[in-house]
């Protein structure tokens, strides 16, 4: 009998200790919203099936009417909604061989990882029209949806010296800008920006000189709070817990236009982009290409960016925003030059020994 | 029949209960679900740690030899024990108090335990932020009433970390307590008092032991859920606040690197397994009661 109970008592526990997995939550979510699923079909003509997978939020809400909407009605296609993006739930669709997805919007950086996993279909440019697309846009496997920047961004009203911060090199000043500043955990972006501020000429950064980029980083390592999650640096701003933030450009406009008092410059700006990718295997591989096409015109992605301020790839879009608006975007032709491509594919070579560092320096 | 102060009943009554002999076949449903939603997964996460695409160990290997990941493990188990420790000595009063009163108010306080529990976990971390922060409501505070001169550094550290968890993690401790604590019997207690124990000794020698179940199943529950948590550090910690399942998190997700991702998992299951197992040496893990 005893050891019965005490055999139940191991069970429940190891049964706890496996679901250890479930207790966080998405770590990953660009827009931080609740999974929307939108299956009600619209038409009834048979223009076949689609299931596109997005960030879930504000910008899904504005993918929908700008994109998702139009391309029901001008095709008929039955087209489903699904959210968040999981580039981890990708791999298991594609490797269980059971893909529920057709079009997946993924961050730029992700990319080469799920070429080199061969998690994709390559592009098929007979359907998708590149003429007009900005030529870092076009890839064997992706279409960039739109770039966002990552930042310099501050709080006007929590200026130590009333001076606003204007370059990497300030960022890293001490002496002129006491107090904490906020930095995304992650070597991506981190390492490029030490780089930037210690004098490293923007076409010279890669490949990263990372010795030089962590002793750069040491030196306002105990000033340093870390984000995970886009909302974050805007709530540590907005809260004037930090004095400056590296943040991704969209968020601090858009807190901007909802009258926080904070703002961002461009200069020396880290841009990568969205895009949307077909996984291995697609049903409705067809119906995504063309999908890719009809949402990578200049139309559908100025009605998009009309109310997510990141930048069209689509170099048309322009001429359907309103001139003021289009200047304040990252690919408008004067902010794109003050900035740098990520360098993805240096990245996926690299990134697993220079994170293994980067975790043991933030521990030391 | 001498009663069985540990399990509250009497060998006679044990003997009642439907009898656990062969195959019970109710429970082949349940068999069958933890089969192929825990075990075959487990196994399937296995193999990923150790083929990659042939048999390897390399994955292993890196996680030993990197440092950085060996203090991370350390990390997670410290703030696990930590914040089982803080929710054992806040919890216990409570549940006392909830056993010890009447039900009306029984009633009205268990809500005041159970309503945060109901509220989203992300909803109270944030909400912890706003507490804590630099700017926030608590150094405000503090300050306007003079008993601090500088803001105190509350969150984005380890202190954060820890006030996040135990605040989540409380029902967890106070709900198989108090359940517990419910079926002791006063009377013993009474009797002890009256044999002329002092309330101290009556404490100690009769309501604590009779109470032991509920401490371990609180325990372990609060421990093994705490170390699972990534949100909650990732929100709340600074830099020195990784915990493990961040890292899993991050391999499955971000890095497609499942080979490594797993076997920080199985690392971490084998972590815990000791742990339970030393547990049981010690204390003995048939002490633990969710309830009667």
């Amino acid at each position: 009998m005893k050891k019965w109970s005490k055999w139940l008592g191991f069970s429940v526990i190891f049964i706890l200790v496996l679901s250890l997995a479930a207790c966080g939550g998405n770590t990953k979510d660009e827009t931080g919203s609740a999974p929307t699923e939108n299956s009600s079909p619209d038409k009834t003509s048979d223009g076949g099936q689609l299931v596109v997978v997005s960030w879930g939020g504000a910008y899904q809400d504005a993918q929908r009417k700008a994109m998702f909407e139009p391309f029901k009605q001008e095709t008929g296609v039955n087209l489903v909604e699904d959210s968040p993006v999981d580039i981890g739930k990708l791999k298991a669709m594609v490797k269980g061989e059971n893909v529920q997805w057709d079009v997946v919007d993924v961050l730029g950086m992700d990319v080469p990882k799920l070429v080199s996993e061969d998690l994709l279909e390559p592009i098929d440019y007979t359907i998708v029209d590149k003429t007009d697309m900005l030529e870092s846009a076009v890839g064997e496997y992706n279409v960039d949806i739109d770039y966002y920047s990552t930042v310099l961004s501050y709080n006007n009203e929590n200026l130590p010296n009333g001076k606003a911060p204007e370059s990497w090199a300030d960022f890293f000043d001490k002496e002129k800008f006491p107090g904490t500043r906020a930095l995304y955990k992650s070597p991506i972006t981190t390492l490029e920006i030490a780089l930037l501020a210690d004098g490293v000429a923007p076409d010279q950064l890669y490949p990263l000189d990372v010795d030089r980029a962590f002793n750069k980083l040491d030196s306002i390592k105990n000033e340093i709070v870390w984000w995970e999650q886009g909302a974050q640096p805007v709530q540590l701003l907005s809260d004037k817990e930090v004095v400056m933030a590296v943040a991704w450009n969209g968020r601090i406009a858009s807190a901007a236009k909802e009258g926080q008092p904070l703002a961002f410059t461009y200069d020396d700006g880290i841009l990568d982009s969205e895009a949307w990718v077909v996984p291995k295997g697609a049903k409705n591989k067809e119906t995504a290409m063309k999908f890719i096409q009809f949402a990578s015109q200049g139309k559908p992605q100025a009605e998009l960016l009309n109310e997510i301020p990141y930048g069209p790839t689509n170099k048309k879009a322009f001429d359907f925003m309103e001139e003021s608006y289009a200047r304040s975007l990252p690919t408008y032709p004067d902010n794109f030059d003050k900035q740098i491509i990520l360098d993805v594919n240096w990245w996926n070579d690299n990134f697993e020994t220079i994170n293994d560092r980067f975790q043991e320096w933030l521990l030391k | 029949m001498k009663p069985d102060l540990v399990h509250g009943v009497t060998a006679d009554q044990k003997k009642a209960r439907i009898p656990i002999q062969g195959v019970n076949l109710l429970a082949i449903p349940a068999l069958i679900f933890v089969l192929f939603f825990f075990i075959y997964p487990l196994i399937k996460v296995l193999f990923n740690s150790v083929l990659d695409p042939s048999f390897t160990l390399k994955h292993y290997v890196r996680f030993f030899s990197e440092p950085a990941y060996l203090q991370v493990l350390w990390i997670t188990i410290k703030t696990g024990l930590l914040v089982t420790f803080i929710c054992l000595v806040l919890g216990y009063p409570v549940a006392y108090m909830l056993a010890s009163v009447p039900d009306r108010v029984r009633n009205l306080l268990l809500i005041f335990v159970l309503l945060p529990f109901w509220t989203s976990f992300l909803v109270r971390t944030y909400a912890w932020i706003v507490i804590l922060q630099k700017e926030g409501i608590l150094n405000k505070t503090l300050l306007a009433l003079g008993i601090i001169e500088e803001p105190m550094k509350m969150v984005h550290n380890t202190f954060g970390v820890i006030i996040g968890l135990v605040h989540v993690l409380l029902p967890f401790m106070i709900l198989p307590l108090y359940s517990v604590m419910k079926n002791i019997d006063m009377d013993l207690v009474k009797s002890a008092q009256s044999l002329g124990a002092t309330p101290y000794k009556s404490f100690t020698k009769v309501f604590l032991p009779l109470s032991f179940p509920g401490i371990a199943a609180g325990s372990i529950l609060v421990f093994i859920i705490s170390i699972g948590y990534y949100v909650t550090p990732a929100l709340l910690g600074g830099r020195k606040d990784t915990m493990i399942s961040q890292l899993i998190a991050q391999q499955i997700g971000e890095q497609l690197n499942w080979g490594f991702g797993s076997a920080i998992a199985l690392v971490l299951l084998v972590v815990v397994l000791g742990l339970l197992y030393l547990f049981n040496r010690y204390f003995g893990l048939e002490k633990i009661s969710f309830g009667p």
